[in-house]
């Protein structure tokens, strides 16, 4: 199968006062051309972490311990700042939470977009004028001369997160990693955004890494859903797979756990995920699940296939088929 | 209705909280030039009309900027209107002292980070009402602290700790144990569980939902989630732009929404369903500035169905429309008829 | 109202701040003078025998004898169109002495001033960037120990070290006695560059060194805590992250857009600065022996010459409430979010 993003036994931890903080272990996951992946789970499951691994955003006291991330088969994490450099924004972008503050406060929305044109596409600066006006067109800023002059604190959030899809859109990636894109705009905007982000993705065939909290936001506009809980992946698989027949218990918990119509009290999942300090040897969820068996706290699950491209890592998961309505 | 709650039989009749003709605008500051120049004002709650009642829970949705943290603080008496009038059990808010108020009316905030003064042991921070409002010996404070920490399923043990021992979900207990302590009739809940990860804020729903019937409190719950909204309130009102666009009881609201911007808001909200299609856009277009609101119907700037000659004008105050108050000019009230 | 025309006002509005400032300080320095003691008709007088009679026709003819309002009226209405007065001392007209004196003062300060934010600036941007290196906490230990010593005790510590002990620089003055500037400008070190004349220049600026640098440390100190802190906090913004994600090097962002907004605290600081410099100028002119406006005030405040003492502390005030407009100016054009 032809990968365009391959994460392969990633390991991260972080060195801090209390102890090594083991942020990421053993993820491996892959992308196909084109393909929307959504990558959720709960605060400190490590899904921003991996994002910004990816890009090599990894600073102390962060270490990426071991791993590799093959983007066409190249191993971002042995190349040199100069080749990581041509990848970004080339190859890879970033968008990012919140959008008024990944555009610099004193620098015009032009001037940056006119940048990425001239580094990513080695433009000359009247054909970089024209990319990002027309560009700005394609992400819906109708009038792009007055956005080009205005400075991030001029725009709305929904506006600004428009410039930074143009930002990737300019640059010409194929992978574009949305980190949050949407938690930090209101709903109706979020909906404007997310349709934005599906036909950007259709026009420039470009593949999709999604990050975020909202399974609402996942299921809708993700190919594939990939579950992390405390620093692993527990599940992957594809969208419906996920959502109508989860098969790890903390997919399930989740899902349940989620306010929905016609619900009239909420599951919620007992316990609180464990301290990365010192985790539990075998299965990180152990502690909170309800079928769990002394075995599963001390062996780590393995990843094994139960379905078309739907792996899981539980020693027991759950077989049967739940709805989504229930 | 329990022996615990006792009314006297004219108080059953008013409602708990009684909201009329409410308006809040603030001067936006810095922007004129001259210290005589009137500045600006922000429009950000524009009339509104609104009861909560005993052992109800009145659910006030909208998108940032709508106004509602607005009406929350007005209705805690943190900040005065502009005009308008608010009456709680039938008195009007400015007439009781504040030693009056406060115990019977309490309020749980957003973020638990910072709501909570970190600085003081937990036992404290849920006693201090009792200080202030109870002549309560020492060793009685800490009986009803206790009980209150049980309550939010918390332990004796956790008295003395400090805020920053606990996670989000266990300060927003705390919270949520502080404002119940004094036994209020009436709490406002400003975005509880939006700070919290979806296994967590099931908790906290869940709790909140059990002690309001066990308290059989009249609540006020703000949020921008539908999803939550849905759960948790009786009734729901959206607020857009400063105004009240429609009211109606939940399930009714939800699954037969009458005015154009809450059938939007619906739309909007994401679900965990993969088979919902999504390429529709529910709502075009971005909040318009509320210093200088459409003059008409304030939502015909984004509204599908506008329809134009009529929208441009205000739209009647909340009318009754099928059983629901809706303010839109497609959903005229019946005529008026026995 | 356009952009410019309400920069136009606001500027306007700042300078009527500025002339209330002047006018209340202006009455503080004249009721304080005459209330520190000493009498400037004895210290005229001096050692001679002297009778009643000619001490009141001295105090007469000074004007001292009439009421404070009546005094402070006729001083400020001279101070309005241009005269300071004459000092009781020398019967000189103030203003062209203070003049002349404040170039000499200018002199060191421009260039201290320069000296403490360049030295500050790079030691805070090489801090920052380099963080947690041994140049890092060696900067900041220096720049602790800059902040914490007094001027005046640095300036003599420097002089016994560079003068006393290795004998590198002239202890004290602006120049040495046989150094002979032709004046152009009134300014010593420009008018010698001007005439070519660079033994001269040489001679002004090992003068100039250890005043210079007296003067600069601690704010420099200051400079450089300010600029590590403000590099650090703007290198982990997401624009910044979002300039590599666009495939920019390091030291791209760096120069498009770490600088410029670290630079926004620093400017403000700098700014606060000015007053510390002026203060340090005074204690400094005094320790070197330079020639500049400080010395000759503190020279008039002992012999109670009330008109050159208000003359000076207005052009101090003067050059302060100048200064921090030229910040908030500097301010706004870094700051686009700032409107004036």
């Amino acid at each position: 199968m032809n990968h365009l993003l391959e994460v392969q036994d990633l390991r991260l931890n972080f060195y801090t006062y209390r102890g090594v903080v083991q942020a990421l272990e053993g993820v491996s996951f892959h992308m196909a051309p084109g393909e929307a992946v959504g990558l959720v789970g709960e605060t400190g499951c490590g899904k921003s972490v991996t994002a910004r691994a990816i890009m090599g955003f990894i600073e102390p006291p962060g270490r990426i311990e071991q791993g590799r991330i093959l983007l066409d088969g190249r191993d971002l994490l042995q190349l040199k700042d100069k080749a990581l450099r041509g990848i970004r924004g080339r190859e890879i972008s970033f968008i990012f939470q919140e959008p008024k503050k990944a555009l610099d406060p004193t620098c015009t929305v032009g001037a940056q977009l006119m940048e990425a044109a001239t580094v990513a596409r080695g433009l000359g600066k009247r054909d970089a004028e024209a990319l990002a006006m027309q560009t700005l067109g394609q992400v819906g800023l109708g009038d792009a001369g007055r956005v080009m002059g205005s400075y991030s604190f001029e725009l709305s959030g929904g506006m600004a997160q428009r410039v930074m899809i143009a930002m990737a859109v300019v640059g010409g990636s194929r992978l574009m990693i949305a980190d949050e894109p949407t938690s930090a705009l209101d709903v109706s905007i979020q909906a404007q955004i997310l349709r934005l982000l599906r036909r950007i993705r259709r026009e420039q065939t470009s593949s999709l890494l999604l990050i975020t909290h909202d399974l609402g936001v996942a299921a809708e506009n993700c190919d594939r859903i990939i579950v992390m809980y405390a620093g692993r992946i527990v599940e992957s698989g594809p969208v419906r797979a996920i959502f109508r027949s989860p098969a790890h218990p903390y997919t399930e918990r989740l899902l349940r756990a989620l306010p929905a119509p016609g619900k009239r009290r909420l599951e919620a999942i007992p316990g609180t995920v464990p301290d990365l300090v010192a985790p539990p040897p075998g299965c990180r969820f152990s502690n909170r699940c309800d079928r769990a068996t002394p075995h599963c706290s001390r062996e780590r699950p393995p990843s094994s296939e139960i379905g078309d491209g739907h792996a899981v890592a539980c020693h027991h998961p759950v077989i049967a088929p739940v709805s989504a309505a229930a | 209705m329990s022996a615990a709650a006792a009314v006297s039989a004219d108080d059953a009749d008013v409602p708990l909280v009684q909201i009329h003709d409410l308006i809040m605008h603030f001067p936006l500051r810095g922007q004129s030039l001259w210290p005589w120049d009137k500045p600006p004002m922000v429009r950000a709650v524009d009339g509104i009309d609104l009861t909560v009642a005993r052992n109800e829970i009145v659910g006030l949705a909208g998108e940032s900027g709508c106004g509602k943290s607005t009406v929350a603080r007005l209705l805690m008496g943190l900040i005065k209107p502009t005009s308008g009038r608010i009456h709680f059990n039938g008195r009007p808010i400015q007439a009781y002292g504040t030693h009056e108020l406060r115990p019977r009316l309490q309020m749980v905030f957003q973020d638990p980070y910072t709501s909570l003064n970190p600085r003081r042991p937990i036992g404290r921070i849920v006693g201090d009402p009792l200080i202030i409002h109870t002549k309560l010996s020492a060793a009685d404070r800490r009986d009803r602290v206790v009980q209150a920490l049980e309550r939010v399923g918390l332990a004796a043990y956790h008295y003395d700790r400090f805020p920053h021992e606990f996670s989000g979900g266990q300060r927003q207990r705390i919270a949520i144990a502080r404002a119940l302590i004094l036994d209020p009739e009436c709490l406002v809940l400003d975005e509880p569980t939006s700070a919290l990860d979806v296994s967590v804020q099931a908790v906290i729903l869940n709790m909140i939902l059990e002690l309001q019937q066990d308290m059989q409190l009249g609540c006020l719950f703000i949020t921008h989630d539908l999803n939550l909204m849905r759960f948790l309130a009786h009734r729901t009102a959206v607020m857009y732009l400063g105004r009240i666009v429609e009211i109606g009881a939940t399930e009714d609201l939800f699954s037969r929404p009458l005015h154009p911007y809450t059938r939007a808001l619906i739309d909007a909200t994401p679900q965990p369903d993969p088979d919902r299609a999504a390429d529709e856009v529910p709502l075009e277009g971005e909040l318009p500035s509320n210093i200088n609101p459409p003059p008409g119907c304030r939502f015909a700037s984004r509204c599908a169905k506008k329809i134009d000659g009529l929208c441009d004008r205000v739209p009647p105050r909340l009318q009754s429309v099928q059983g629901r108050l809706v303010a839109c000019h497609l959903h005229p009230a019946p005529e008026a008829t026995p | 109202m356009t952009g410019n025309a309400r920069a136009l006002v606001v500027i306007a509005q700042r300078l009527v701040n500025a002339v209330i400032v002047l006018l209340v300080l202006s009455v503080l320095i004249f009721a304080f003078m005459r209330a520190i003691p000493g009498d400037p008709v004895l210290n005229l007088l001096g050692e001679e025998e002297t009778t009643e009679e000619q001490y009141e026709q001295l105090r007469i003819e000074l004007g001292l004898d009439q009421p404070f309002h009546v005094q402070y009226w006729g001083w400020m209405s001279r101070v309005v169109q241009g005269d300071f007065g004459r000092s009781l001392q020398t019967n000189e007209p103030v203003l062209p002495v203070i003049w002349e004196k404040l170039k000499a003062t200018i002199e060191l300060a421009l260039v201290a001033v320069l000296f403490g934010t360049v030295l500050g600036v790079s030691a805070g941007i090489l801090s920052a960037v380099r963080r947690d290196t041994l140049f890092d906490s060696g900067a900041m230990v220096v720049s602790l120990v800059g902040i914490s010593i007094p001027v005046f005790w640095m300036g003599i510590i420097l002089i016994i070290i560079f003068s006393v002990q290795l004998d590198l620089l002239p202890v004290s003055g602006m120049k040495s006695f046989f150094t002979i500037i032709t004046p152009v400008t009134g300014f010593p070190l420009l008018d010698a560059m001007l005439t070519g004349n660079w033994a001269a220049v040489q001679d002004l600026l090992s003068h100039l060194v250890l005043p210079a640098v007296t003067l600069g440390l601690t704010p420099a100190a200051l400079i450089a805590r300010t600029t590590r802190a403000s590099m650090l906090e703007v290198i982990n913004e997401d624009y910044v992250k979002a300039g590599l994600a666009r495939g920019l090097s390091f030291n791209q962002t760096l120069w498009r857009h770490i600088l410029r907004n670290a630079m926004i605290p620093v400017v403000t600081v700098i700014g606060l600065e000015i007053g510390v410099y002026l203060g340090g100028s005074i204690v400094t002119e005094t320790v070197f022996s330079w020639p500049g406006l400080g010395r000759y005030m503190i020279d008039a405040i002992y012999s109670n010459d009330y008109p050159v003492v208000q003359g000076a502390v207005l052009v101090y005030a003067l050059i302060v409430v100048t200064v921090s407009l030229i910040v908030d100016l500097t301010y706004a054009a870094l700051d686009p979010r700032v409107k004036l």
